[in-house]
């Protein structure tokens, strides 16, 4: 939801360290970040803090797996992959390695996903020709009926 | 020798002996030195400060504490409320507060057994910061400080919680050891 981004960030983990001098700090291990309904969870999570005070997270994980819920719905999107960059200056959470996004049953797979936090919309490239799926992107949209609901019949 | 002055000699003998012994006895003896109770201290200080400067008559650090004892033969000097306060150009870098506390003057650690926190001074670029724990080791001389108890930290209108962490003051390094969780607050 837009009102995430104002929320205050709650990280827990096994261990964290904090370079002041950098303003760097290093979570690891069953980390688990929650910004009001966006969470994520993953093995280790680096959060960079600029003297503006915007914030980059980068966390790695087998996989990362990310939700959040749609503005004003009651749905949730769901996203997974080997990593997740973060960034609260544009919003933008890029999915890298076998990366797929779920929202009810569509869902979308290729090899880096970007999903604009504020727009709601994502972005998806193959990768190489030589890489998972050779290169391709898979979506897969569940036909609409015709009052708008889905046609969730076998 | 004539049986008459033998107890004479004697006598002589046994004074001599004493004057000896009594004269090894005084020029051993050294002012001051007495068989003190090592389980008594040897002195104590109260409601005192004490302030360290540097080369150009700069504040280094500052100690206060209601008591101070410390117990004869021994390093460690003991204290009820310590505050240990540590500068830098004559600017208060942090401090350290403590319910009781040891300083040990050959190795230069400090213990905080009770109640600990530190406090850290906001700046152009960092919040405030203070520091809660039950138990504290610090090491004056490098700037490090660790505990192994839990520890709440606030930084600005953060809050960090972990069980166990370390503080280089120098390098500006927290590691927190377990059980870390933070709620940041952007500013």
């Amino acid at each position: 939801e837009l009102a995430d981004r104002d929320k205050p960030i709650q990280i827990t983990a096994d261990t964290g360290t904090l370079d002041q001098l950098k303003g760097i700090t290093v979570w690891k291990g069953n980390v688990v970040v929650v910004q009001g309904t966006m969470k994520v969870n993953a093995a280790e999570v680096t959060v960079t803090r600029d003297d503006k005070g915007n914030q980059t997270l980068v966390a790695l994980g087998k996989p990362v797996t990310f939700k959040q819920k749609v503005e004003g719905k009651d749905e949730w999107i769901e996203g997974q992959g080997s990593r997740l960059d973060y960034t609260t200056v544009t919003n933008l959470a890029v999915l890298t390695g076998n990366a797929r996004i779920k929202r009810n049953q569509d869902l979308v797979v290729g090899n880096v996903i970007t999903y604009n936090t504020n727009t709601e919309q994502y972005e998806v490239k193959g990768g190489s020709a030589t890489g998972p799926n050779s290169g391709r992107v898979t979506v897969i949209l569940q036909p609409t009926t015709v009052n708008g609901g889905k046609n969730n019949k076998p | 020798m004539i049986r008459s002055h033998r107890p004479f000699v004697i006598a002589l003998v046994g004074l001599m002996a004493a004057l000896t012994f009594w004269l090894d006895q005084v020029s051993r003896w050294t002012p001051g030195e007495q068989q003190l109770d090592p389980n008594k201290p040897e002195f104590v200080a109260e409601h005192f400060t004490a302030t360290r400067f540097g080369p150009q008559g700069l504040l280094l650090d500052r100690l206060t504490a209601t008591r101070m004892w410390q117990y004869p033969d021994k390093h460690e000097m003991y204290f009820e409320a310590p505050l240990l306060k540590v500068f830098d150009n004559g600017v208060m870098q942090y401090q350290i507060q403590g319910e009781v506390g040891r300083y040990d003057t050959k190795t230069k650690i400090a213990l905080y057994d009770k109640k600990a926190t530190l406090f850290k001074p906001a700046t152009a670029k960092d919040p405030e910061i203070t520091m809660d724990t039950s138990a504290l080791w610090a090491d004056t001389a490098k700037g490090l400080a660790r505990s192994s108890a839990p520890v709440t930290v606030h930084y600005g209108q953060s809050v960090v919680n972990s069980v166990g962490f370390s503080y280089d003051q120098k390098a500006g390094l927290v590691t927190l050891h377990s059980q870390a969780k933070a709620t940041y607050v952007k500013p």
